[in-house]
Formats: C-alpha cells, structure tokens, sequence
C-alpha cells in the first residue's frame, strides 16, 4: 500500500534514487529546507509504514502574465492582469517504483490538492514544466494538459474548470 | 444588475453591455476543456498503486 503525504523531518530522502540527477538532487538536498521556508510544499510517497521516500512532487504558487497561458484565461483575468496558477515542480519516481502506478497516485494526489487550493483561493490552472516533448505528450494524452499559448513547448497546464468537471460528470 | 436596470426602465444601453458581459462570463466558466476519460478514471477511483 503507497500513501502520500506531506514531508516530514522523518522522511527518509537521502537515498532516494531517480533517473533524472535534478530530481534526485533536489530532493536529497533541497526539499526540506524549502518546505521549512514555505517557498514550497513537498508532498512524498511512501510505501506501508516505512518512511522512506518512493515519489515526491511539490507543489508552489504562482502567476503568469495575460497573454501566455490562453484566451480564456485572459478573458477571465483580463482586470487584475495576472493569471493566478498552481505550480506543479520536480515529480519523481525512485527507479526501483517506476511503472507502478506511483506517478500517477502523486499526480492524482496533486490534482485533490489543486482543488482544495483553489476552493480557498481560487486559481486557473496547474501548470507545470515537462522534462520533454515526450513527457508533454504523456501529459497530454494522460490527463489532457494544454500547451500555453507563448511558452517553450515543455509548458503545459491544466484548467482548473477541467479538473472539478473530472470529479463531478 | 441588469434586471434592476432593466424594472426601473433606467440605462438601457448599460442594461444590454452587462447582460452581454455577464453572458460572455457564462460561457468561459463552463467553456473548459472537458476532462479526458483518462483523468476522470484517476480522479474518481480510490487512490491505488501497486
């Protein structure tokens, strides 16, 4: 059984491995400082009652300028001039967990946690920054992520308005 | 606001920008991309892996 959770001091995340060194790293080094500092909120996975960290993401609040997510969003947001969104960073599998299922338990773990977020604040979208071409395809065909209107490519996210009618059709 | 504008006989032409306005707003919230079969399952499924 895997349960997600927010990281705690007892994690164990020293030795958790990952294909991609940023990931890794990040984790290892970064995730709990930043979590202390509220800059982000680091949600891990971990399997039965050990605390050694399996999946992780974080999640982090952000805006983007009108004009660069899409039409809609600047219809909606047009009069305060900034797009609020939900940032989605550095998700994660230890390669001895990948392909099973646990990506998809930390996504969906992340998308709960959008509207939750968005019911006390209101929000656009999750947005976040695909590894590749590849990845931004998963995402796409997976959950259905949109490319933003003036982005890099890798830039995609996901309207909030999608994800609540997900929960409710 | 409009249908107050609009008993009282007062500002027609604003009367019709804020129904307009108020009309165009509908149709963005409900004008989302609707969810791909894929999410719906993620997301009303109980949480499982392994």
């Amino acid at each position: 059984m895997i349960r997600v959770e927010p990281l705690r001091r007892e994690h164990r995340r020293g030795a958790f491995l990952c294909s991609n060194q940023k990931i890794q790293n990040y984790c290892r080094n970064n995730a709990f400082r930043d979590n202390c500092a509220y800059k982000v909120r680091v949600y891990v996975a971990c399997e039965g009652d050990s605390v050694d960290v399996i999946g992780y993401y974080y999640l982090c609040l952000t805006s983007y300028k009108l004009g660069k997510l899409d039409d809609r969003a600047d219809d909606k947001f047009g009069r305060v001039n900034a797009v609020p969104a939900v940032y989605l960073g550095m998700i994660g599998v230890h390669t001895e967990f990948a392909r099973q299922g646990i990506g998809k338990l930390l996504m969906r773990d992340a998308l709960l946690r959008v509207v939750s977020i968005a019911e006390l604040a209101g929000t656009y979208a999750l947005a976040l920054d695909a590894l590749d071409e590849n990845l931004v395809v998963y995402y796409r065909d997976q959950f259905g992520f949109l490319s933003f209107k003036e982005g890099n490519g890798l830039e995609i996210f996901l309207p909030l308005m999608t994800i609540k009618a997900a929960q409710t059709d | 606001m409009a249908a107050v504008l609009r008993e009282e006989g007062r500002f027609p032409a604003v009367q019709v920008i804020c129904e307009a306005e108020f009309k165009r707003f509908v149709a963005l919230c409900q004008n989302a991309p609707a969810p791909t079969p894929k999410l719906r399952t993620l997301l009303k499924t109980p949480s499982q892996a392994k």
